[in-house]
């Protein structure tokens, strides 16, 4: 038969799915729900990772008490230069007890060494407590500049020594010896990385979500179909192949709109919560999204993973759906299916916690590597090619489901009986192919 | 146009369900596909229609492989079912659009089948008010507005002619009923036998499968009997009717006419204050029978000679298969 017979009103199936999930009131309701949830996200982060930080002091002055012979140039014009700092009042002697605004600093001597001993106010919220740290540095860096001009450091001295060093850790392994001049720039510990961990978690979370979803949604829609007893309606007008993937388009644009409608909230809610909270606890959530570079490039390859990765789950969930007569058999044919996710969202996230060998190699494996490839892509851990060879996988994977179904899918979509598992259904188109060869 | 099936055959595992089934129509008109539960009628349609792969056999509609590409088909299933929380005209609606007719061309025959069925209350739940002295439609003002209903709100009666309607959106040139009447009540069944008489009398090709033999009858003009998988009868209706002449004597007299009965060697089915169902050998038995009561000064109340019903040969046939 004609392949494009197969899909022939697969539209028509996805528009009226589609109209039909935007239509249903729970769906609706958990779109609200979803939304307001989005909203209230950066106020509950920013509350539970601040604490009492929206009702702290802000820093207003600075209290500097010289006990030594030392002579200190104007603080005031050092801090002058910062644009953070040169609001603030800068006040010599004692810090007096009681204020709240302020803090304060005392240069002593200690075992014969001038020691800088910082009064940091516990009470400060969070933006100003940011402040006095970074006046606590300002404050170290005049001094000991101040030690090391008295000490005969003239200027151009002062200035190579304020650039300092940086210290960096690589394992010799991982350094290709064939090359004269390995790049070491990258920036690659080997170690846990926190930023990396939360970014790997993030996209598998988004995804196992994609998935998860389409995966009920698909089972649970094709066995109504069979114990609705519609299929004979519905064979009449389109190919079992088209009401699959009508279904399966649908869902994806459904759970699309869904995750358009949360990201839409908690832009809206980072920007309100901007002006009113003190969002400097979300400067880890902001690192992760820097640390991925999404451009447009990147945000594409993220796409197509996904849709593929999607693709592949709802088919199955498509077959397995089919193979179910009742709605009491759903949880059995999704459990082939949230296995596989949750196998793939498992190595993602072990992988990011071993060594970087074994993530670039399960990159391109076809199920993993959709939970895998655009976070290695994005840290620079796997080339596009790899990518692409991945896709490449993932694409095969779906073909071969499709071919499964085309074999077996006409059956199972009119099959009634004890639910056929995976490998009972392999089996089934396996039989049929014997069975044709025979005939033929 | 033609319809030719020739060869079905299907089997599951070893189980063979349907065993080389083959008939034809060549004109417009009803055939009747009859059987036992599980004979193969249901598979056998699935298989014609290109619903369910065929391990053997064809089915040709004007000489072309029939599928719903290459033939307007309309299919009232055995297992029906709607889609149970979508409101009944989105359903409707999708499926029209589903055999590829046009949104509009489908709510105007959604009308139409909706006041022929006498489902436009479900269907039309906000339309407006018929005033009584004038006729004219205005919109109800006043009264709440009602949701689109829901499958699941509606009757088994009234689902099942909202599924029939599904079938028949597409005016199919080829229409498949399968058990059409069953379970609807003597007004509902009135109203989709009127609808299936018009398509008949529009010159369409229905194939009907049903236990209800009177409907099968009223209807149909070919008919193949299916048991087990096998057809054990086949042809026109009325060939067969008289292949088996007229044998069924029902006759009702004054008084108690047994002793003759017995005496001209009719078997008596059946017996109900002087009102006897009888299997005779033919006309002659029969007329000879009556001679003997007119002779006798019997008063014959009814004397009415017919050939067997399709109720009868059916039991007759799938019975002496079953006896085999």
């Amino acid at each position: 038969m004609k392949s494009k017979e197969q899909f022939r009103g697969t539209g028509k199936v996805f528009s009226f799915t589609l109209v039909q999930l935007l239509k249903s009131k729970a769906n609706i309701i958990a779109m609200i729900i979803a939304f307001f949830f989005s909203i209230l996200l950066i106020p509950v982060i920013t509350f539970f990772s601040s604490g009492n930080e929206k009702g702290g002091e802000e820093l207003k002055s600075f209290y500097f008490e010289n006990q030594t012979d030392f002579v200190i140039p104007d603080i005031k014009e050092a801090l002058a230069e910062n644009e953070n700092l040169k609001d603030l009042e800068i006040r010599e002697g004692k810090l007096p007890e009681g204020e709240k605004d302020t803090a304060g600093a005392v240069l002593m001597m200690e075992e014969g060494v001038p020691a800088l001993v910082f009064l940091s106010n516990p009470n400060l919220k969070g933006e100003d407590s940011l402040k006095q740290e970074e006046l606590m540095s300002c404050i170290y860096d005049v001094i000991d500049s101040e030690r090391l001009r008295m000490a005969g450091f003239d200027e151009d001295t002062l200035r190579f020594l304020a650039k300092g060093s940086s210290r960096q850790i690589r394992y010799y392994n991982e350094l290709d010896s064939d090359d004269d001049t390995p790049d070491y720039s990258e920036e690659d510990q080997g170690g846990f990385d926190q930023t990396d961990y939360t970014s790997r978690m993030g996209y598998s979370i988004f995804l196992m979500t994609l998935c998860m979803y389409a995966v009920g949604y698909i089972v649970r829609s094709v066995i109504e179909e069979k114990a609705s007893k519609l299929v004979d309606l519905l064979l009449v007008s389109v190919k079992p192949a088209a009401l699959l993937l009508g279904k399966v388009l649908a869902v994806l644009i459904y759970v699309i709109l869904y995750m358009s409608v949360m990201v839409a909230g908690v832009l809206i809610s980072l920007k309100i919560s901007s002006l009113l909270f003190n969002t400097s606890a979300l400067s880890g959530i902001s690192a992760v999204f820097t640390s991925l570079n999404l451009t447009g490039k990147n945000l594409l390859i993220v796409l197509v993973t996904s849709i593929l990765g999607y693709v592949f789950f709802g088919l199955l969930a498509g077959l397995c759906g089919a193979g179910c007569s009742n709605m009491e058999e759903s949880g059995g044919a999704m459990s082939t299916c949230t296995i596989l996710i949750m196998a793939g969202y498992m190595v993602s996230i072990f992988t990011s916690l071993g060594s970087t060998g074994a993530a670039k190699t399960l990159s391109v494996f076809p199920v993993l590597s959709v939970f895998m490839a655009p976070v290695n892509y994005m840290k620079g851990q796997i080339g596009m090619g790899a990518v692409i060879l991945s896709w490449g996988l993932q694409l095969a994977a779906i073909l071969l489901l499709i071919f499964l179904s085309a074999r077996v899918y006409r059956q199972l979509i009119v099959y009634n009986g004890k639910r056929l598992n995976f490998l009972e259904i392999v089996k089934m188109a396996g039989r049929k192919e014997a069975e044709d060869e025979k005939a033929a | 146009m033609s319809l030719q099936v020739s060869h079905l055959h299907k089997k599951y595992g070893t189980k063979v369900v349907v065993d080389d089934l083959s008939f034809s129509m060549s004109g417009p008109g009803v055939y009747a596909l009859l059987g036992t539960n599980g004979a193969g009628k249901t598979t056998s349609i699935r298989m014609m229609l290109d619903m369910l792969a065929r391990d053997g056999g064809e089915a040709l509609w004007n000489g072309k492989p029939l599928s719903t590409e290459s033939c307007n088909v309309g299919y009232l299933a055995e297992e029906r079912g709607l889609y149970p929380k979508y409101a009944l005209m989105d359903q409707l609606v999708y499926f029209a659009t589903l055999r590829g007719v046009a949104k509009d061309e489908a709510k105007k025959r959604i009308r139409s089948l909706a006041e022929r069925l006498e489902v436009e209350e479900y269907l039309y739940p906000n339309q407006p008010v018929i005033q009584a002295d004038t006729g004219r439609r205005r919109p109800a003002f006043g009264v709440k507005k009602e949701k689109p209903r829901l499958a699941d709100q509606l009757s088994k009666g009234n689902q099942q002619k909202i599924q029939f309607m599904a079938a028949m959106l597409s005016d199919p040139e080829l229409i498949v009923l399968d058990e059409p009447l069953s379970g609807l009540d003597p007004v509902n069944t009135d109203l989709i036998r009127d609808v299936i008489r018009e398509e008949i009398a529009r010159g369409k090709y229905l194939i009907m499968s049903s236990h209800q033999m009177a409907t099968v009858e009223e209807f149909c003009t070919d008919i193949t009997i299916l048991d087990r998988s096998k057809t054990v009868l086949q042809g026109n209706l009325n060939d067969i009717k008289k292949s088996y002449g007229r044998v069924n004597l029902h006759l009702k007299c004054e008084r108690d006419i047994s002793g003759y009965i017995k005496a001209s060697g009719a078997q008596i089915l059946s017996e109900k204050e002087y009102e006897y169902q009888l299997k005779v050998t033919g006309e002659i038995q029969a007329n000879q029978l009556l001679s003997q009561l007119i002779s006798a000064g019997i008063p014959v109340i009814t004397f009415d000679l017919r050939e067997p019903s399709l109720h009868e040969i059916f039991v007759e046939k799938v019975g002496e298969v079953h006896e085999e």
